[in-house]
């Protein structure tokens, strides 16, 4: 990575993208919405006629693309790992119109040359028209090629101290052979997620889903098991990436409720494998 | 009373598209290609690497909408149906680009007081930046409400249908129980594909699956099981909506290859009742055996 300590600070994306009824239809698809038709609470996501936007959907407005891979920032691209993710929601997200973003570094971690270092980025969604916040999305990227550039060992996030009883609630979504295929279509064209030989050269098995629609499938639970489906509910999210979760697999998220905290996790429900890990919500709470 | 014979001969819609790769891989996906994430022949559909175009894409470009909905013409939408499709392709499209599409009315036929009319329309798609003829679209529309309206213009000759019956089944198809949400993305927005409701009015238990998506999954059977997925050699298609078909039920493809024309008809798996007739896929080039 070209001198990483000067990243830190810098407006690396800015961009303004527009979106539409059906690409707002389309994202609550390609994360599982509307998988039982008939089902009203459901439909709202998918469906022009009163359509509300799914909160997750923050993840990929005005998304700036893969901009670690640009060779004015020198980093070891093909080496990089997502490990968390999530947004805060200020305002509700609107079904169509121009949204504004910009994506800033905030800190680097050294973890030494063996481990890498960790990249934390954060994107500010802002409305075109009244520049208002609606969204901030938090992301941390593993750049395993890129430690022991001698740059500060700390602070880490401190891990989420997760409750030890069992879960209060557990809800299990399969998702689609196809899903990351469709998924791709709301932004994120990474290869790595439809080209079965990119995904083999990259260690895989088969190309694996987009880590922020694992996410999302994990935002449809916390819908379907908190909100009632009622999205303006649901705050924030955020959680870790622990291993790959394949389209086609069975999401099990295990979920437990305190107050307006929401702790989850979620595995792979056939392999008994976590994926997603310290996940940590905010809900709004409706009294009465 | 509806001004229906009126519209004959009259343009009813006419406008420009510009469609990218990611609506023609939106198409393919919304018609289960890439439902075996790993069958890299399909995937040429659905991924923008070297993208193949689907033949029946015209059929979702500049789709005319409701133009049926216009006012002053009050017809009874909720109880349209799609009755049959004939698609003739003079040129493939690129996976993106500009048309120009103007769609017809060529005829309606009444059948007399509560039988309804067929409204036959012919779309003609055309390539922008060099005017080439691309496609010819006709689609048979039977408004169940309105029949006794009068009849005006010359309809398409009758769709032939294999002499016999295509008894031989090649292969079937799973459908999402959302299939009809992705493939109004399409662009076919009629609500009788989502909303329970209208789906009540027009006598069906629950939302049926676009007629057109019906079809462009028979083609996959089709260029899976007989055409190696070369959907190249394909001139033109034309099918019958013989009954409604579900999302969420699997449809199976029966065919018969003659020469460069592939007579072929569907049924749904789990009710075992014909939903697609008539089917017929000409071929470019004399087909190999």
């Amino acid at each position: 990575m070209r001198d990483p300590l000067a990243l830190v600070g810098r407006t690396v994306d800015e961009r303004e993208s527009r979106f539409s009824h059906e690409d707002t239809c389309l994202y609550a698809l390609a994360t599982g919405l509307g998988a039982d038709p008939l089902d009203p609470r459901q439909l709202r996501y998918v469906w022009e006629e009163n359509l509300r936007a799914l909160p997750a959907m923050s993840l990929v407005l005005a998304y700036p693309g893969f901009w670690l891979k640009e060779p004015k920032f020198g980093v070891d691209w093909a080496r990089v790992l997502h490990v968390e993710e999530g947004f805060e929601i200020h305002a509700p997200l609107p079904t169509a119109g121009t949204v504004h973003g910009r994506t800033v570094v905030t800190r680097i971690i050294d973890r030494g040359a063996a481990k890498g270092a960790l990249l934390y980025s954060s994107r500010e969604v802002r409305h075109g028209a009244d520049n208002r916040l609606l969204a901030t999305v938090d992301s941390c990227t593993l750049l395993r090629g890129d430690g022991g550039f001698g740059g500060p060992q700390g602070p880490l996030s401190p891990p989420v101290s997760m409750p030890t009883r069992e879960p209060d609630a557990v809800c299990d979504l399969p998702t689609l052979p196809q899903q990351a295929l469709l998924y791709r279509l709301c932004g994120d064209f990474n290869p790595l997620h439809a080209d079965p030989e990119i995904a083999r050269q990259a260690g895989f098995d088969r190309p694996i889903l987009h880590g922020r629609c694992t996410l999302a499938v994990a935002q449809h639970a916390l819908l379907r098991v908190c909100c009632d489906y009622e999205a303006t509910r649901l705050k924030s999210m955020r959680a870790r990436f622990t291993a790959p979760f394949y389209p086609g697999e069975t999401l099990r998220t295990s979920v437990w409720l305190d107050g307006e905290h929401v702790f989850f996790s979620a595995q792979a429900l056939k392999r008994g494998v976590t994926v997603l890990d310290q996940g940590t919500a905010r809900l709004v709470v409706t009294t009465g | 009373m509806t001004g229906l014979p009126a519209l004959v001969g009259t343009c009813i819609d006419a406008r420009e598209v510009s469609y990218s790769s990611p609506d023609s891989m939106l198409y393919a996906l919304s018609l289960g290609f890439g439902q075996d994430p790993l069958d890299t022949r399909a995937l040429a559909f659905v991924h923008e690497n070297n993208l193949k175009v689907l033949p029946t894409l015209p059929l979702v470009l500049g789709y005319p909408g409701f133009f049926m909905r216009r006012p002053g013409l009050s017809l009874d939408w909720d109880r349209m149906l799609h009755a049959e499709e004939r698609l003739v392709l003079h040129r493939a499209l690129p996976p993106a680009g500009v048309v120009r599409d103007a769609t017809w009315v060529d005829a309606v036929v009444d059948r007399g007081p509560g039988k309804g009319v067929f409204v036959y329309t012919r779309k003609e798609l055309h390539s922008e930046n060099d005017g080439l003829h691309l496609a010819t679209v006709r689609s048979t529309i039977l408004c169940r409400s309105e029949g006794g309206c009068g009849s005006a213009g010359t309809p398409p000759p009758p769709l032939r249908e294999e002499p016999g019956e295509v008894r031989n089944m090649i292969g079937s198809v799973g459908t999402l129980p959302q299939q009809a949400l992705v493939y109004r993305l399409c662009g076919d927005t009629n609500p009788v594909h989502v909303s329970p409701a209208h789906a009540a009015r027009a006598g069906f238990d629950r939302p049926l699956l676009h007629g057109r998506c019906i079809l462009g999954f028979a083609l996959q059977v089709l260029l899976r099981e007989l055409l190696g997925f070369e959907a190249g050699g394909i001139s033109g298609i034309s099918v019958r909506f013989a009954a409604p078909f579900f999302p969420g039920e699997t449809l199976r493809v029966r065919a018969r290859r003659e020469g460069r024309r592939l007579w072929f008809a569907a049924d749904t798996a789990e009710r075992a009742q014909t939903v697609l007739s008539h089917g017929e896929v000409l071929l470019r080039n004399p087909a190999p055996d």
